[in-house]
């Protein structure tokens, strides 16, 4: 379903993704992990056609990412970290705008966002007559994820989505994401939360500057670091070194 | 591997344009702008005003000048001159301000650029709503004057429809012009230092405007008795004196031949901009494909 091949991307002199290998087959739900700078946001971008690889290929749902972006971005949903909208227009106007670029027709498009409302506790007028600028940020990511979802797309790729949101909607979605990997979607989730990433992902790929540095499942990782939880797992992989004790030394000096 | 219901076929390489995606688009860009920058600035309490307010002050503020204008007696060079300049100004500032969010969006990116939308049609939306947006303004402007006009000396009855026409030049080739200097501007400062000079250029242009009205009238009076026919030549620089002229030479006046000069100026300079500020739009919305 999603096939990298040397992929890299280079901002002028600086590398953000260095000779990355990939392969994530359909209905797999992959989390993508790496430290702040990592990559991870690059390669996703790279995958959903808004960034051109400088080097390598990348195919998603059978498409080049380079040679067919429109093709790709017909079959995938994504949800960026910023959690941008047009905060002038309703989350109606917004959502109703979305599915008309995925050519869903209105009377569909219209039971859709009422079903997601439904999920997201948001009701029908506070979607038609509040514009997203009165949002709460949590709000405004539940009209991110839906519009991401809207179109109904084969792979999915989720940039921090639970950025903002409370615990039930936090819940809510895990469950959704869960469900929609059980379905036979392709997902790769890129968060920060390791605890929902071993929780919810059968695979876990750890990108520290630029390049792949683990990949396997949770289990696998701790077995080949010799670690007891993916959270220690990756302060191996990606920390620099001592940062627990150079953590308590900045405490001490700090309280002194 | 399926696209969604009623999609176009991906391998249809010559639909550029998408009809629907297009309309969708232009509904978008078109509440964005009657929910903009523009109305923002006339906010009361921090709620930003409606199109309608907005429509309504520029509606008064023509027909205060128009009657100004009516006020004193003059061809209908000097008329329009002066009337396309007052357009030409304050629906360019408008526009200055609104084309930040419409062109060049700093969500665009992460709202837009992961959806299945060809950059033609993209661009197509932006422009057509830059125009769109342009001509309420300056429709709203010259709604009064475009009738008043009709007093100014050697007008012909057709002189509204002629200064539709020629008021709809205008308006195309100031989005063209704003798109143009935002494309050139953006090159050499970053967008919260343009943000900046857009701003102080208001200010300073709006001084400027009012305090030409003050003086012109005056100059007027003192060298030609109410006209700018004589000085027609010095004005060539002045894009609203090309529009003027075209109103001049079809409903006014003017002689044929220097209002045909006006015209070959606008063809030759005004459509060239057009272009290069298009072609300069489309470079950039290509390169995001």
């Amino acid at each position: 379903m999603i096939k990298i091949r040397h992929l890299s991307k280079e901002f002028g002199q600086q590398v953000a993704v260095r000779e990355i290998d990939l392969d994530i087959p359909a209905g797999q739900l992959v989390g993508l992990l790496g430290p702040n700078g990592a990559g991870k946001s690059t390669t996703l971008k790279i995958l959903t056609g808004m960034l051109m690889p400088t080097s390598g290929t990348a195919e998603v749902g059978g498409f080049d990412v380079v040679k067919d972006p429109l093709s790709v971005k017909r079959i995938v949903g994504y949800v960026p970290e910023t959690g941008a909208v047009f905060e002038t227009l309703t989350a109606w106007e917004y959502l109703q705008l979305v599915a008309a670029l995925y050519h869903i027709p209105e009377s569909e498009a219209t039971a859709r966002i009422e079903r997601f409302g439904q999920f997201f506790d948001l009701t029908t007028d506070t979607l038609r007559e509040k514009q997203l600028s009165a949002y709460s940020k949590g709000m405004r990511q539940k009209v991110v994820i839906t519009a991401a979802l809207l179109h109904n797309p084969d792979i999915v790729f989720f940039d921090e989505p639970l950025n903002g949101l409370d615990a039930n909607a936090a819940l809510s979605l895990k469950t959704l994401i869960t469900s929609l990997a059980h379905e036979g979607k392709t997902i790769v989730y890129c968060s920060h939360i390791l605890d929902v990433v071993e929780r919810i992902c059968e695979r876990v790929v750890i990108i520290h500057e630029g390049s792949i540095v683990a990949d396997g499942t949770v289990e696998q990782l701790m077995e080949q670091t010799g670690r007891q939880s993916l959270e220690h797992v990756f302060n191996k992989l990606t920390a620099t070194e001592n940062l627990l004790a150079r953590a308590e030394e900045f405490a001490r000096v700090l309280t002194r | 591997m399926r696209a969604p219901q009623g999609m176009k076929n991906p391998t249809d390489q010559t639909a550029t344009i998408d009809r629907r995606q297009l309309w969708a688009l232009l509904k978008c860009y078109f509440r964005l702008s009657t929910r903009g920058r523009v109305t923002q600035s006339m906010s009361r309490g921090g709620k930003p005003r409606s199109l309608y307010f907005v429509l309504g002050m520029y509606v008064f503020v023509g027909l205060m000048n128009g009657l100004m204008l009516l006020g004193i007696e003059m061809d209908v060079f000097t008329y329009t001159v002066l009337l396309h300049s007052m357009t030409f100004f304050v629906v360019g500032m408008a526009v200055t301000a609104e084309s930040g969010d419409i062109l060049f969006n700093a969500n665009e990116s992460d709202v837009l650029v992961h959806r299945p939308i060809h950059p033609r049609t993209l661009l197509l939306a932006k422009s057509l709503n830059l125009i769109a947006f342009t001509l309420v303004l300056a429709g709203a402007l010259n709604l009064f004057p475009t009738f008043f006009g009709l007093a100014a000396r050697g007008a012909r009855v057709w002189f509204p429809l002629v200064h539709v026409i020629s008021m709809t030049m205008l308006c195309i080739f100031c989005a063209a012009a704003v798109v143009c200097t935002y494309g050139l501007v953006i090159k050499f400062l970053d967008r919260e230092k343009f943000d900046n000079f857009a701003a102080w250029s208001q200010v300073g242009m709006a001084i400027l405007f009012i305090g030409g009205y003050q003086v012109v009238p005056r100059l007027l009076q003192r060298f030609a008795g109410l006209t700018l026919e004589p000085y027609a030549r010095y004005l060539f620089p002045l894009p609203p004196a090309w529009f003027a002229g075209i109103d001049s030479l079809v409903a006014g006046e003017l002689p044929v031949a220097a209002g045909c000069l006006w015209f070959g100026i606008y063809r030759g300079t005004g459509l060239h901009s057009d272009w290069q500020a298009g072609a300069e739009l489309r470079r950039g919305v290509d390169q995001t494909e």
